[in-house]
C-alpha cells in the first residue's frame, strides 16, 4: 500500500503540473524554431528557450515543495500512510519527471531539429546539451534546497545563484566547449565529457545531500505550532 | 500489541524554547477524549509525535499498536487526521481530492462520502482556494471520516469556524460517535466544545500532563463553596483545596476533592456554607491550570 501511495503523490503532482509541462514544451519547441532564425530574433529565442526552462525548474522546486508547507497541504500528504522520506521521494520523483519531461524534448527537439534545419550549427550541439545539462542540474540543486532549508529565503539565495550560474556558463564555458561551433560536425571532446560528467555529479549530489538531511530530521512540522 | 488506541509513555519531545515532557497518555479504543490546552501548551506537538510527523526524544509511543514513527505508514492506514493547522491542494477541487483519498484508501465509503458533502454543504466542483475556513475544515472533515478509520485525531479542528460551521462540525462528530469501536483524540482550547462530546479529559499544560481522567467522574470531585467567615478568621489551605479567595467575611474555596464531609467540616468550624457549585470543564481547566503551575512554583 505504502508504495502505491507514493505512486499516487507522484501522479497527484504530475497532474497539477501537466499545463505547465505542456507550456513549457510549446513555448521551449517555439523558441527552439526562433533561434534557428538569424540575428536578434535567433537570439531572442535562444534566451527564451533558456528562460522556459529556468521558469519551470524554479516553478517545480519553490511552488511544489516549499508552496506545500505555506499553504499546510504538507499536513495533509504527511497524514497518508506513508513516511516523511517517503514523501521526500515521491517529492523528488515528481519534480524529476515533471522536469524531464520537457527537458528531454527540448533537448532531443533542439539536437533533431539542428540536424534538419541548420546542419550548420551542428558544430554547436555540445555546448547546447551541456547547457541544458546546467539547467537540469540548477533544478536539482532547487529542489534539494527546498527540501532541506523549507525556507522561502534561501529558495530566494538559491535562485538567484543558479540563475546567475547559466549567462556565466555561456560566456565562460561555452566557447571553449565549442572549437568549431559552425562545423557541420558535433564533436563530443574531452572537455565536454567532464563538463556533462560534473553537472550529473553535481545533481546526484544535490538530491542525495537532501536525502540524507531528510532522513535524519525529526521534525517535518516546520513552524508549527506547539 | 497495546489495547490502546494511543498509548504514549514517559514521551519528551524538547526544543529550543519548548519541551514536552514526561508525556503519558492513553486512550482506550471507542473513547473519546477531550484533549485540552492552552495555547502553546504542547497539543499539536502532542499530536504531531503521534501522527509520526515529530520523532520524540525519548519514551514510548504506539498506536493502534504501531510503534510510532517507525511504522507510521501502517497505522496511518486506520488514522483519520484533521488539524487546524492543514491545507489541501489549493488548485485542485474537493471532488478530486475525494477521488485521490479514495484511491489510496480501500476503505473509502462513497455513499457516505456523498452525504456528508450534501449535509456540510460542499459541492465537489468547488475548488480548494475559494473556501472559507469553515468549509476547509468541513472538506478536510469529510475526507477523514469518509474513510472510515479506526482512530480519529482532530487537532483543533473548530478553530477560526463561525458558530454554524462549528455546530454543523461538532453535530457530525456526535454522530460518528454512535460507532463506539472508534476513538477520538479532540484537541482543542475551547472547553463547551470538548465538554459535548468527550467521555475522558486530558489537561496539558506547558508541556506536561496537568490531569487526565473520565470527564463525569472528574467535574463531579469540583465544587465551589461559598462561605460566610466568622470575623477575625483567616482560612488555611487544606488537602484537596485548589483555592481559597477570602474577602473580609466571606470566601470562596475551590476543592477538586469535594465531598459532604468536607462542607460539614466548615460547618464545624463555624462557618456558614451560603452556596455549594458545581464548576463548568472551562472554570476545572483554568482551576487546574493554575493550581499545577503554584504548587510547580511556575
Amino acid at each position: 500500500m505504502t508504495r502505491s501511495v507514493v505512486g499516487h503523490l507522484i501522479r497527484k503532482d504530475l497532474f497539477l503540473y501537466r499545463w505547465l509541462i505542456v507550456g513549457t514544451v510549446l513555448v521551449g519547441l517555439c523558441s527552439i524554431i526562433l533561434s534557428g532564425s538569424a540575428g536578434a530574433v535567433g537570439a531572442g529565442g535562444q534566451i527564451l528557450l533558456v528562460t522556459s526552462v529556468v521558469v519551470l525548474a524554479v516553478f517545480l522546486a519553490v511552488h511544489g515543495v516549499i508552496s506545500e508547507r505555506q499553504t499546510r497541504s504538507l499536513l495533509f500528504a504527511l497524514s497518508l500512510p506513508i513516511s516523511p522520506l517517503q514523501y521526500t521521494v515521491a517529492k523528488v520523483v515528481a519534480g524529476l519527471v515533471a522536469f524531464l519531461i520537457p527537458w528531454s524534448i527540448l533537448t532531443a527537439a533542439i539536437v533533431g531539429l539542428t540536424h534538419v534545419f541548420n546542419p550548420g550549427a551542428v558544430g554547436a550541439l555540445p555546448s547546447s546539451v551541456a547547457l541544458m545539462g546546467l539547467l537540469l542540474t540548477n533544478f536539482c540543486i532547487l529542489t534539494a534546497i527546498g527540501l532541506i532549508s523549507g525556507s522561502e529565503l534561501w529558495s530566494v539565495v538559491g535562485i538567484i545563484a543558479t540563475n546567475t550560474s547559466v549567462p556565466l556558463f555561456m560566456a565562460a564555458m561555452v566557447p571553449r566547449l565549442t572549437p568549431a561551433t559552425d562545423g557541420v560536425m558535433a564533436l563530443w571532446s574531452g572537455p565536454i565529457v567532464v563538463t556533462l560528467l560534473a553537472e550529473f555529479a553535481v545533481a546526484v549530489l544535490a538530491l542525495a545531500t537532501a536525502f540524507v538531511v531528510q532522513s535524519r530530521r525529526t521534525d517535518f512540522a516546520h513552524g508549527a505550532a506547539a | 500489541m497495546s489495547a490502546f488506541a494511543i498509548d504514549m509513555r514517559d514521551v519528551s519531545k524538547r526544543y529550543p524554547y519548548f519541551t514536552l515532557q514526561g508525556l503519558s497518555l492513553r486512550l482506550e479504543p471507542g473513547q473519546i477524549m477531550g484533549f485540552v490546552g492552552p495555547n502553546g501548551a504542547g497539543k499539536s506537538t502532542t499530536i504531531r509525535v503521534l501522527m509520526g510527523i515529530t520523532a520524540h526524544d525519548a519514551g514510548e509511543v504506539r498506536v493502534l499498536g504501531h510503534p510510532m514513527p517507525a511504522e507510521q505508514a501502517r497505522a496511518k492506514r486506520d488514522i483519520g487526521f484533521v488539524s487546524h493547522d492543514m491545507g489541501l491542494f489549493a488548485n485542485a477541487t474537493i471532488g478530486w481530492h475525494m477521488a485521490f483519498v479514495r484511491s489510496i484508501y480501500p476503505s473509502w465509503d462513497a455513499s457516505y462520502a456523498a452525504a456528508l458533502l450534501k449535509r456540510f454543504s460542499l459541492r465537489a466542483e468547488q475548488p480548494v482556494k475559494g473556501l472559507s475556513t469553515g468549509e476547509r475544515m468541513l472538506a478536510m472533515l469529510l475526507l477523514a471520516l469518509s474513510r472510515r478509520p479506526r482512530l480519529l485525531i482532530l487537532d483543533e479542528p473548530t478553530a477560526g469556524l463561525d458558530p454554524v460551521a462549528r455546530h454543523v462540525l461538532l453535530a457530525e462528530l456526535m454522530d460518528v460517535l454512535k460507532d463506539d469501536s472508534r476513538s477520538i483524540l479532540f484537541s482543542s482550547h475551547n472547553t463547551l466544545d470538548v465538554e459535548q462530546i468527550s467521555d475522558r479529559i486530558t489537561f496539558i499544560d506547558r508541556g506536561r500532563v496537568v490531569a487526565s481522567e473520565d470527564k463525569e467522574t472528574y467535574l463531579d470531585r469540583w465544587r465551589r463553596l461559598h462561605l460566610d467567615v466568622p470575623e477575625g478568621i483567616r482560612l488555611e489551605p487544606r488537602a484537596g483545596v485548589t483555592s481559597i479567595t477570602q474577602g473580609h467575611r466571606t470566601a470562596v474555596v475551590t476543592t477538586d476533592a469535594f465531598t459532604p464531609a468536607l462542607e460539614a467540616t466548615y460547618r464545624l468550624a463555624g462557618f456558614t456554607v451560603r452556596d455549594v457549585q458545581r464548576l463548568t470543564l472551562e472554570e476545572v481547566f483554568v482551576e487546574t491550570v493554575l493550581h499545577t503551575r503554584t504548587e510547580r512554583g511556575e
